[in-house]
């Protein structure tokens, strides 16, 4: 038998609403980690998401969405807006799904880079790639919105992936 | 874990596929196909529904062709685009040929009694000047579980040799 190349670590559906949601004590067995977020959200808002809680001004990102009938690019560079975290999509109040995938989160010789891929039938179609400037190994994700809360019923999931 | 649950190897041509019987013990859904279509264009439409159902889709779109970018939405065109999520257009006959699409699209919480929100991707090329990558977000608004996915197309038949493998995410 092949050894499982896609391993849930953790799940969390949420009972209620909630303003943040953290993923705590990553194994640091696997090569890579994948996100998938799916739910509503209070209100339209920008999921950020801060490797071990950094708050620092070290983040950076470039996006480009569709909005069903206009498009975009965008980006933004540290320091100086750099502190919210890296971006990993939209959530909104009907249904979205993120889904990222977190390359080499466990190497402590590189920078953490993250790639979103975010959907709504009712907002975006986007992609984004982020940027982390640090060579700590992710032992925690926190995840939160800009603006109001996470739905009740909303689903994460982390999942690790082995070569 | 991510477990393979059906596969279908296309021996013939047929103008719809339907992936039925899917097992309810998953989290999520994973589909990964490799399309193509008999219709005499250079692309055509892969659409995707479920349950056999026509009613209560949406999506919107994000499409880059190479020198273009552009967004749109059910809503842009109206039915019938309303009772299927369109992931874009992939190889038909007048492509390159033995061209096939990449395509692979995301079910989230399949088994829920919540509204099936889904991303999909879609990539074509046909090697002269026509190529296209397509990032879907849809939503079937119905609290019924998945029990098929049903894909099709407005440019003729899948051809023989097109692929679809349904992966259960655990």
């Amino acid at each position: 038998m092949g050894t499982p190349t896609y391993t849930l670590i953790q799940e969390q559906i949420l009972t209620s609403s909630q303003a943040a949601v953290t993923f705590l004590s990553i194994p640091q067995i696997y090569e890579d980690l994948v996100l998938e977020i799916s739910g509503t959200a209070s209100t339209g808002a920008t999921y950020w998401m801060r490797p071990n809680s950094d708050a620092s001004d070290i983040y950076s990102y470039t996006q480009i969405y569709g909005t069903g009938s206009t498009v975009a690019s965008g980006r933004a560079t540290s320091p100086g807006v750099g502190t919210a975290g890296m971006d990993i999509g939209y959530p909104a109040t009907t249904g979205t799904i993120q889904l990222v995938n977190i390359m080499s989160y466990a190497n402590t010789n590189m920078f953490k880079m993250a790639i979103a891929t975010h959907t709504g039938s009712e907002n975006y179609a986007a992609a984004v790639v982020s940027l982390w400037r640090s060579t700590a190994a992710i032992t925690s994700l926190y995840l939160y919105p800009s603006g109001g809360t996470i739905s009740a019923g909303s689903t994460f999931r982390l999942y690790g992936l082995v070569a | 874990m991510l477990k393979l649950i059906k596969t279908n190897v296309l021996d013939t041509a047929a103008a719809s596929v339907t992936i039925d019987n899917i097992p309810q013990e998953f989290k999520s859904l994973k589909l990964i196909a490799s399309p193509r279509f008999s219709g005499a264009f250079n692309f055509a439409e892969l659409r995707i529904s479920f349950n056999g159902s026509a009613t209560s889709f949406s999506w919107r779109r994000l499409q880059g062709n190479g020198s273009n970018v552009f967004s749109d939405a059910n809503t842009t065109y109206g039915s019938p685009y309303n009772q299927f999520i369109l992931s874009g257009s992939t190889n038909a006959a007048n492509s390159t040929s033995n061209t096939f699409g990449s395509f692979s699209v995301d079910i989230s919480n399949y088994t829920s009694s919540a509204n099936k929100v889904v991303s999909s991707s879609l990539l074509s090329e046909n090697n002269a000047n026509e190529g296209y990558q397509n990032l879907v977000g849809g939503l079937w608004s119905n609290s019924a579980v998945v029990t098929s996915i049903s894909l099709s197309t407005n440019g003729g038949n899948f051809v023989a040799g097109s692929t679809f493998y349904l992966y259960g995410i655990a």
